[in-house]
């Protein structure tokens, strides 16, 4: 399905004239992106051993999926928005872009205490048997 | 004339709804993943509790076969060595001296003779705990020998085939065999009425498929099943048990022709286990 974007991308770039953002590649992509999300949170959720939320792609694709979601509607209707119009209400996306990084910061707390107690599990290792007779 | 004097929404009323919406949409997926997960975790706690459950009656069910085992053993000892070692005893007392030549002679050859049917008798039990045939010469041969035994009887029918049995297993894999074997026909003699039992094994991708067939009342995997999960059927439990040790299974069905029931036991060649830890030694 990337490769048939890909595709799609280069044919909409070389034949249409492009303005200054293009919303129907965008639209496809974000489809596309939430919908590749929606099948690793349910490979996450079918992995029983990991609750999902100790998972650190968990917290990326929220991430992602709030970025999103905050900014779709803004880049469907920017073609067809002013230059003032945009400089406002691109503001509105800013709040999605914090709350991304937010959660990018946290997936990598997430990660780095996973990574911290497999490190621990490996270092614990059994007494040698000290037979001294 | 109304409807077509519509004017376009404006752009903040478009984002804030959309945006609200995908909102919602993220928010709902994230809770619908979430609560997956639970409702998952959840099923996965409950199989694995049926499994700590199926294995604690499989436990319990070994621990009371060795248990009526040990009884049947010390029944065996009390009931019939010791009275003929007492008895033996008896004719080698202290007035032994003052008999005559032919009365101690006498004494001397019953005493004899029921030291003999002592020692048969040991031998029995001993051979009932662990044939020495199996030890010295194989499963083929060990499973040859009860058959003909069971034949001798005049009872039943029994015979036995070993297509291609020229690697012996290990000693511990051949006694578990023998042992599941020899279950499965008690349980036959005792409860199907048949008038044939045919052993038959085959090697096919390195596994072993040892395939019992017999003309009387059987039971089916479903019936295995069911027994196995209930509190009773303590020799079927052990079966079950013992085919788990070896990585192996057991099932039980009725022949193509519908006519003979069919126990098929199925294991690897090679134990996995030793297989596995040779490779590691080797690596």
């Amino acid at each position: 399905m990337s490769l048939l974007f890909i595709v799609f991308q280069i044919i909409f770039v070389s034949s249409v004239n492009t303005g200054r953002l293009d919303s129907i590649p965008i639209g496809i992509e974000t489809i596309l992106i939430i919908f590749y999300i929606i099948t690793l949170l349910f490979e996450l959720v079918n992995n029983v051993k990991t609750p999902i939320t100790k998972h650190y792609c968990f917290w990326i694709s929220v991430g992602i999926l709030i970025y999103l979601g905050g900014s779709l509607f803004f880049y469907l209707i920017i073609d067809s928005l002013k230059l003032k119009e945009i400089a406002t209400y691109g503001k509105m996306t800013y709040i999605a872009e914090i709350i991304k990084n937010v959660l990018f910061g946290l997936s990598l707390i997430v990660y780095s205490k996973a990574g911290f107690k497999k490190e621990i599990q490996q270092e614990i290792r059994p007494a040698p048997f000290l037979d001294i007779t | 004339m109304f409807f077509l004097q519509s004017t376009a929404p404006s752009p903040t009323i478009v984002l804030i709804l959309g945006t609200l919406c995908m909102f919602i949409l993220v928010g709902g997926i994230i809770i619908f993943m979430l609560l997956h997960q639970r409702k998952v975790e959840g099923h996965s706690k409950q199989i694995e509790q049926m499994e700590a459950d199926h294995q604690k009656i499989l436990l319990n069910a070994s621990i009371r076969l060795q248990e009526e085992e040990r009884q049947r053993l010390a029944a065996d000892l009390h009931d019939d060595a010791g009275p003929l070692l007492a008895t033996a005893r008896l004719y080698l007392n202290e007035n032994l001296i003052n008999q005559d030549k032919a009365s101690l002679l006498q004494s001397i050859l019953q005493t004899r003779q029921i030291i003999d049917e002592t020692i048969m008798l040991v031998r029995n039990i001993s051979h009932n705990l662990m044939p020495p045939t199996l030890k010295n010469f194989g499963l083929e041969s060990a499973i040859t020998d009860l058959f003909q035994k069971i034949s001798g009887s005049g009872v039943v029918n029994a015979s036995s085939r070993f297509h291609d049995y020229k690697e012996r297993m290990n000693e511990e894999r051949e006694l578990i065999v023998f042992r599941v074997v020899q279950e499965l026909i008690n349980n036959i003699l005792k409860h199907s009425k048949s008038s044939f039992i045919h052993l038959t094994q085959n090697l096919q991708e390195e596994k072993i498929f040892i395939r019992i067939h017999h003309d009387g009342r059987g039971i089916l995997q479903a019936d295995f099943d069911r027994l196995n999960k209930s509190y009773d059927g303590l020799g079927l439990k052990n079966i079950s048990s013992r085919m788990r040790i070896m990585q192996g299974q057991i099932s039980f069905e009725k022949d193509i022709s519908q006519t003979y029931f069919k126990v098929t036991i199925e294991l690897p060649k090679i134990d996995p286990e030793a297989a596995r830890k040779t490779k590691k030694q080797l690596a």
